[in-house]
């Protein structure tokens, strides 16, 4: 059964620990730019964690004219195949939650692999926000975008649309 | 040549004559001697600072200091704002969490020092290597909130991270702050009010580059520790649920909370201000700032009365205390929308909530009358006068011209009887803690090296439970140990400071695990006693420096209040300080650190922490 990282809205803070593993354990050093995973900020203080929902029916993989997205046999995740990948990006346009990225220097795909079955952000967050969960798919797409998710945050924690200030 | 950790350059901007340098990390300051933040903060100040300048004259600097772990993997790291401060005259560092730090680095800056001042103004705008100098007339008059959102819409871009300031930093309130993503602030000793001298309104970062880490698999395994000690400590647990606000009960019930311009030690009021009925009532999610497994900040909204509608994170502890306590107010949704309006107006909330109960104290003895305060009726817990007054303040409007000087010269500019109720340390506005049952953070107060300050040393922890880091029982009201304590502290805080690490983590990390990620990140080779030794070098770095531009064995002094007036009311009832107690207190400290009787470090001390070659330079400007 697939499985993909499930994030929990309201319990992220935002301190984008996840973001700091993700690209030091992937790429070897310290970027947002390097994540898999990212955390975009909301005012007034709104955090939305985006990351790869591996699609059942993927829209990157269907929109790859390579085959260069494909399926893991062992934890069902999408991966980028970097031999075949030519950086068209397409597949970036196709994610519906903005979660495939190309990456500037090798001008390749990157996006979530799960780490090989064992997400390190999952281990790092310090409020369970995030956990790797078996989903079982019914061809729905998962993914969303962050300023959606953000806007159900604010409505599900009843922040004011207005602030009241009139200094 | 730096390995890792460090960004490696430092970016030097001239606003007068709108010059942009990038200079190697290194060219600048000794990593083995300063590490980072504080340390190269303080470094830069004094091989570069002139001599008794105004601190509003082109001639300051201002500082954007990182540390090596700022940034990274490291639990909870900060950045330091350093300059010369409009309050005190001295050295200033001031600290903010968020986001900025971490931009910074990668955008591939240790740090920012800016000198000069804009004719019109600017704001600074870097993205990587590309950096302007840009028009901000558009921004000028903007509250913070509305600034960081204009500048983030202007580059299409949520994730441009924004130091800027309010009316109050364009209107040099002299307690200003710098206001970084929203909610963070760096607070104390007025950073803001020197970017408004130099037309300064906003730094804005956006950094595409990253963090490079020597040893990228030992650092991982040490920092994942360091996050598992914090998330297993029970004072971290504690915070991650109730944030600082938690200390309110407890500075109520040992008689150390400012009530009533620090009057009283204890606030009826405390109950109504407390971590369970924000928790209950007010806040609705937690956040964090960069790398922070601990998320004190509290996302509050209030839904009720005519406050309903505020939205702001907090409210922290030092808020509650000086807005509310030490201003007789004790409904939380009123100190709420004062902290918001702090926050967007760009004041320091320990500094106004002092400059506020010193006013109160004042109208009620009739020292000011309804004609000074524009029929402002400034009686103790009168919450909406003293929301007009922030207001006053921010702008310099009547009575808020005179506060927006700070307590000292206020005080000053008024009377002799005020002087003595004007509760400040070398002109810095005291923080939350009352120091008449308390003889130790008397002493921290008049040695940290900002003025009046809780964060270089806080014994008080000691003094309630009665025993010295090393062991020995100590009595709560005595002197014993308090010199010991507060140079210990002193020397771990700034050892952390040039990290630059949170001083909320610090007791759960420890300093070995500090070290241990400081040389795996870097490739630097030190103990845990030459880290220490690193923190007791930048203090007695700072003290020479403050020395040049001063300070005196005189201004080592508290508050007469503090001496005269005896704790009305709980456990402490009857307890204050003796003149006698603070001289003692001062003189062991003075020996601990090798100093002399007039407080100024001795060459062989000097030598002793291998910064010797700052004698000559010492005698040169004294």
């Amino acid at each position: 059964m697939p499985t993909a990282v499930v994030v929990d809205y309201k319990l992220c803070t935002g301190c984008r620990l996840c973001e700091v593993i993700c690209s030091l354990a992937n790429e070897g050093k310290i970027s947002s730019n390097l994540s898999r995973i990212k955390v975009y900020a909301f005012p007034p203080g709104i955090d939305v964690p985006i990351v790869c929902a591996q699609c059942e029916r993927a829209p990157c993989i269907d929109a790859c004219p390579q085959s260069a997205l494909e399926r893991d046999s062992n934890i069902h995740a999408v991966i980028v195949n970097e031999e075949k990948c030519i950086g068209c990006g397409l597949c970036v346009k196709a994610c519906p939650a903005e979660a495939v990225f190309i990456k500037p220097e090798k001008n390749v795909a990157f996006k979530c692999q799960l780490c090989g079955g064992k997400p390190e952000c999952i281990e790092i967050c310090p409020t369970n926000a995030l956990s790797l969960v078996k989903v079982k798919f019914d061809t729905r797409i998962f993914a969303k975008k962050a300023d959606e998710i953000a806007e159900e945050l604010r409505e599900a924690l009843m922040l004011p649309k207005e602030e009241n200030y009139h200094a | 040549m730096l390995r890792g950790g460090y960004a490696g350059k430092i970016l030097k901007i001239d606003l007068t004559n709108e010059k942009i340098d990038t200079v190697n990390t290194e060219s600048l300051f000794d990593t083995k001697l300063f590490i980072g933040g504080k340390g190269l903060a303080a470094y830069i100040l004094w091989k570069e600072l002139k001599q008794g300048i105004d601190p509003f004259s082109e001639d300051n600097l201002l500082i954007f200091a990182t540390g090596p772990l700022t940034g990274t993997l490291c639990p909870g790291t900060r950045m330091c704002i350093a300059t010369k401060s409009p309050l005190t005259g001295l050295f200033c560092d001031s600290y903010v969490g968020g986001h900025l730090g971490a931009e910074m680095k990668m955008a591939g800056y240790d740090a920012i020092v800016i000198r000069g001042k804009s004719e019109k103004p600017v704001y600074v705008w870097i993205r990587d290597e590309q950096v302007e100098i840009c028009d901000a007339k558009h921004l000028w008059g903007f509250d913070t909130f509305k600034t960081e959102e204009t500048i983030q819409k202007e580059k299409g871009d949520n994730s441009v991270r924004v130091a800027c300031i309010g009316p109050a930093g364009e209107k040099l309130v002299r307690f200003a702050h710098i206001n970084v993503d929203r909610y963070r602030q760096a607070g104390r000793g007025g950073t803001g009010a020197i970017m408004g001298s130099k037309n300064l309104k906003a730094l804005a970062v956006k950094g595409t580059g990253a963090i490079t880490i020597c040893d990228t698999d030992g650092f991982v395994a040490k920092a994942k520790e360091a996050h598992r000690a914090v998330l297993e400590n029970e004072v971290a647990k504690a915070r991650k649920r109730w944030g600082t606000a938690r200390t309110i009960i407890f500075t109520a019930d040992q008689d150390l909370l400012p009530t009533k311009n620090f009057r009283e030690a204890t606030f009826e009021g405390a109950e109504n201000l407390s971590a369970e009925v924000l928790e209950k009532r007010f806040w609705v999610k937690h956040r964090a700032c960069h790398s922070c497994p601990v998320n004190c900040a509290k996302l509050g909204v209030v839904r009720h009365g005519r406050y309903a509608g505020t939205v702001v994170e907090g409210i922290e502890y030092e808020t509650l205390a000086l807005i509310g306590a030490n201003c007789g107010i004790k409904n939380y949704d009123a100190v709420a929308y004062a902290n918001l309006l702090c926050d967007m107006l760009g004041l320091d909330t320990i500094s106004t909530g002092n400059v506020i109960a010193f006013a109160m104290e004042c109208f009620e003895k009739e020292i000011l009358t309804v004609k000074e305060t524009e029929d402002l009726k400034l009686n103790f817990g009168n919450e909406e006068a003293a929301i007009k007054l922030i207001e006053k303040i921010a702008k310099r409007e009547g009575l808020g011209d005179l506060l927006a000087e700070g307590v000292r010269r206020a005080s000053e500019k008024l009377n002799a009887e005020c002087r003595k109720f004007a509760m400040h340390v070398k002109g810095l506005e005291l923080p939350g803690y009352d120091v008449r049952a308390s003889p130790g953070m008397g002493l921290a107060y008049v040695t940290a090296d900002r003025g009046g300050c809780h964060t270089r040393s806080w014994p008080i922890s000691y003094e309630i439970s009665g025993k010295a880091p090393d062991g020995t029982v100590i009595g709560r009201y005595s002197t014993e140990k308090r010199a010991f304590m507060v140079k210990k502290q002193q020397d771990e805080n700034t050892a952390c400071d040039t990290l630059v690490a949170c001083w909320f983590l610090k007791g759960a990390v420890g300093n070995e695990r500090y070290v241990d990620m400081l040389n795996s990140a870097t490739g630097m080779e030190f103990t845990t006693e030459e880290f220490l030794m690193v923190g007791e070098r930048i203090w007695n770095l700072v003290r020479l420096l403050n020395i040049r531009e001063g300070m005196k064995r005189e201004d080592e002094k508290l508050p007469d209040r503090v001496f005269e007036d005896p704790i009305p009311e709980g456990i402490a009832k009857g307890q204050k300080l003796e003149r006698g107690q603070l001289e003692r207190m001062l003189e062991e400290y003075y020996t601990i650190r090798g100093w002399d009787e007039r407080g100024i470090p001795k060459k062989e001390k000097i030598r002793q922490l291998g910064i010797g070659f700052l004698i000559s330079e010492f005698k040169k400007n004294i």
